[in-house]
């Protein structure tokens, strides 16, 4: 060993990885080398430090455990969360919609619209009547714009649509009279 | 911050007679595998996540990477573990302690704020934090959480002798990256020197003498702890 190599060998020297020979060499020195003593001095501790640290070792398996729970707790991540809730509301808006249109499809839409002229019992009408079926029942409702007073009428009828038209369409019904009196 | 500078860019290397160079780069980032006659070595992670400082490894998590995560788990497992033995007083809950911390770690990620605490502080609190619960789910007495029961490692007038496993961690994280490799190769997967040669391909006379630079070097960021953080404790 090289005078001037001597203090290289300080590390393994602690961790008791040179050879025979080597450390008898090194310790030969350390007996007359004031800075190769003070490194060997200094770097004690650190190694001791070390040793004392790996003696803390988690079992090896606990690492994997580790990192599958924390994958496994990625939905609890602020964004990811966040984007669970989104996608989950997206999903049942969708549904919610789809339902509405299946229910749509097999029921029918029955409602018909049907626009009121004015008569002379009501010069200003100027009014819709709109009717949904429901079984054989018509509801009826009817909304009077030009009237300041006029509400909306809900009636309950039953009928055809056609029939309601044309009572709508051939003058003033008990509906229109009923209509006047608001 | 000057301190840290220092410490990332390898001045003050020399120690005494000889000057210790480093390997090449390309050298320092060749990936070791992981051995079945080790099962606590490393996977093989790409080399720019063994590089990375504490703070940029919290930020890869926050992001969703498991490989940054793992390389927290090599760092800090220990001092989690020490602490959990310590505080609990048993093994099998230090192990589940353990798996709070880093779940917690990985879950709050996004909320680590470095310029107000180095991750290992960040860390501690969460280990003493998780610690403390555990023990009152468990009904277990929590033992004292006190730093002085924390700090009890290595007597004599050293400077070590106020040191604990969090500080060692901390300190093995900020000094170069060969130097760690070598460090932890030897200490905590008690790798020879001839045998660390082996798996990263470098002379082993350059494994000794950086073993010898690496202790040096660990010593003085162990003199000189977290000179850039702002706020401990």
């Amino acid at each position: 060993v090289a005078e001037d190599r001597f203090e290289e060998l300080v590390g393994p020297y602690l961790l008791g990885e040179l050879t025979v020979e080597e450390e008898r060499k090194l310790e030969r020195h350390l007996e007359v080398c004031s800075g190769c003593r003070r490194a060997l001095d200094s770097a004690q501790p650190t190694h001791n430090l070390l040793r004392q640290l790996a003696a803390n070792e988690p079992p090896a398996e606990l690492k994997d455990q580790v990192l599958v729970r924390a994958r496994g707790q990625i939905l609890t991540q602020p964004w990811v969360r966040w984007g669970f809730w989104v996608t989950t509301a997206a999903a049942l808006l969708i549904a919610a919609g789809f339902g509405v249109g299946v229910f749509r499809t097999i029921t029918g839409d029955s409602s018909v619209t049907v626009p009121l002229t004015a008569t002379s019992w009501l010069p200003r009408l100027e009014a819709r009547s709109r009717q949904r079926r429901s079984g054989r029942t018509f509801r009826s409702s009817w909304k009077c714009g030009r009237y300041p007073n006029s509400r909306t009428m809900s009636i309950t009828r039953c009928g055809t649509t056609s029939k309601m038209a044309a009572e709508s369409a051939a003058g003033p019904s008990r509906w229109d009279q009923r209509a006047g009196r608001l | 911050l000057v301190a840290s500078s220092r410490l990332q860019s390898g001045v003050g290397l020399v120690w005494g007679p000889t000057c210790i160079k480093d390997r090449p780069k390309r050298d320092r980032d060749a990936d070791f595998q992981a051995s079945s006659e080790h099962p606590g070595m490393r996977e093989k992670f790409e080399p720019v996540v063994k590089s990375m400082g504490d703070e940029e490894l919290v930020r890869q998590v926050a992001q969703g990477d498991g490989r940054a995560l793992a390389e927290l788990y090599y760092r800090y497992s220990r001092p989690v573990y020490a602490t959990g033995v310590r505080l609990l007083g048993d093994a099998h809950m230090a192990e589940e302690l353990v798996q709070d911390a880093f779940t917690n770690v990985w879950q709050r990620a996004a909320s680590f704020d470095p310029n107000r605490a180095s991750f290992a502080t960040w860390l501690y609190r969460v280990t003493r934090n998780r610690g403390v619960d555990l023990a009152r789910r468990r009904r277990v007495r929590p033992q004292s959480a006190g730093e002085a029961q924390l700090r009890a490692i290595s007597g004599g007038p050293e400077p070590e002798a106020s040191v604990d496993g969090w500080d060692v961690a901390r300190a093995l994280s900020r000094i170069p990256e060969g130097h760690r490799e070598v460090l932890t190769l030897a200490y905590f997967e008690g790798l020879s020197q001839r045998e660390i040669s082996r798996r990263t391909g470098v002379p082993l006379g350059t494994i000794k003498s950086r073993t010898t630079a690496a202790l040096k070097r660990l010593h003085q960021s162990l003199l000189n702890p977290g000179a850039e953080e702002v706020q401990r404790g």
